[in-house]
């Protein structure tokens, strides 16, 4: 799973997520991509499980770009442990996803592969995302 | 491809205020500039842009542009089209008039042409690498799109910028770049791979379950 190797600090604030995905909004790389339309921390684990959903559809090969990389950490306290003593333990990684940010591309397959493999990358994620082609983009 | 042309009227209102404003009415605001032009904000309807983008309006692209009704059209060329990062509806253009004697750097549209041997035959698939090249050229030189042959690249090969035969101008990307690039199949890594997390998944199951 992905996940930073070294860091300068251990914990986070958690943040807002307002406003719109200005960068990382475009289709660099494939012909093909999700676009988020909400937004949402999205974890390693779930980056993983579409990722997984995406290259099992795509057997036959192509190639598959993530465009997200979980470095926030997201602490917990643990389970039945009164309010207090400091801030829990660092558990998992998030990406910080704002709508219009372009999640993954996928290059090298026929367009309803790519867009069904996608839509299935879509449904492993929490949150509302729409496939994007090139030709959408009015290139 | 025939020249698109656009209308667009003179406004006076300016910032993100009168802008958004205008957009909720319809319009798309947008500036006019050149060398021997001094700026001009503009706006267009959004229903001609869009129909303008379905008749293959595009960065990079000369359209002819008439400012008001009075005035004669001028060529000019899209040089930045902003648009909406959720939606895909433009928010604002910028339109270069250009001059016929004056060379221009613009970015244009790489298409591959052709199925590749190493697709073909040898079952690899083909990577575009790069979308769009950077090139000068006088203006009635500036292609739609660039084409890259593609046909006879075998699996593990590359095309470079190099590659590309085109002479109406230069092309200024590095010509050591790789375009297109056939990658050999992966068929087999990727299934022992699956086969072994599904083994993977088994075991862990049997030994949960053991304990």
């Amino acid at each position: 799973m992905l996940a930073p190797s070294r860091v300068k600090y251990r914990k986070q604030q958690r943040g807002r997520m307002r406003g719109k995905a200005f960068r990382g909004s475009s289709l660099d790389f494939g012909e093909y991509g999700l676009k988020a339309l909400e937004p949402a921390w999205i974890t390693s684990k779930q980056i993983e499980a579409a990722r997984v959903a995406v290259t099992r559809r795509m057997r036959r090969g192509g190639k598959v770009w993530i465009r997200i990389f979980p470095d926030k950490p997201v602490s917990l306290k643990p389970a039945e442990t009164r309010m207090g003593k400091g801030k829990g333990a660092p558990e998992f990684w998030v990406a910080v996803v704002r709508p219009g940010r372009i999640m993954f591309e996928i290059e090298g397959v026929s367009e309803d592969l790519a867009r069904s493999a996608l839509e299935l990358a879509a449904s492993k994620l929490p949150l509302k995302a729409k496939v994007v082609g090139r030709q959408d983009l009015g290139w | 491809m025939e020249r698109i042309s656009l209308e667009v009227q003179p406004r006076t209102g300016l910032g993100k205020g009168n802008a958004g404003k205008l957009r909720r009415q319809g319009f798309v605001p947008a500036i006019v500039y050149g060398k021997e032009t001094d700026p001009e904000s503009v706006s267009l309807e959004e229903k001609a842009l869009r129909s303008a983008l379905r008749k293959g309006l595009r960065l990079g692209r000369l359209v002819e542009l008439s400012v008001g009704t009075e005035r004669t059209p001028s060529v000019a060329l899209l040089r930045e089209m902003q648009r909406d990062p959720v939606t895909g509806r433009p928010v604002h253009l910028d339109f270069q008039v250009v001059l016929a004697t004056q060379e221009l750097v613009v970015d244009v549209p790489l298409e591959l042409q052709g199925i590749p041997v190493g697709v073909r035959e040898e079952s690899g698939h083909l990577e575009q690498h790069v979308w769009r090249l950077k090139i000068k050229s006088l203006p009635h030189h500036i292609p739609d799109h660039l084409v890259l042959d593609v046909g006879g690249l075998r699996a593990g090969s590359s095309l470079h910028v190099s590659d590309i035969a085109w002479t109406d101008g230069a092309i200024l990307s590095d010509p050591t770049l790789a375009v297109a690039s056939v990658a050999r199949p992966r068929i087999e890594a990727v299934a022992a791979t699956a086969e072994e997390g599904e083994q993977a998944v088994t075991e862990e199951t049997e030994s949960v379950q053991g304990s």
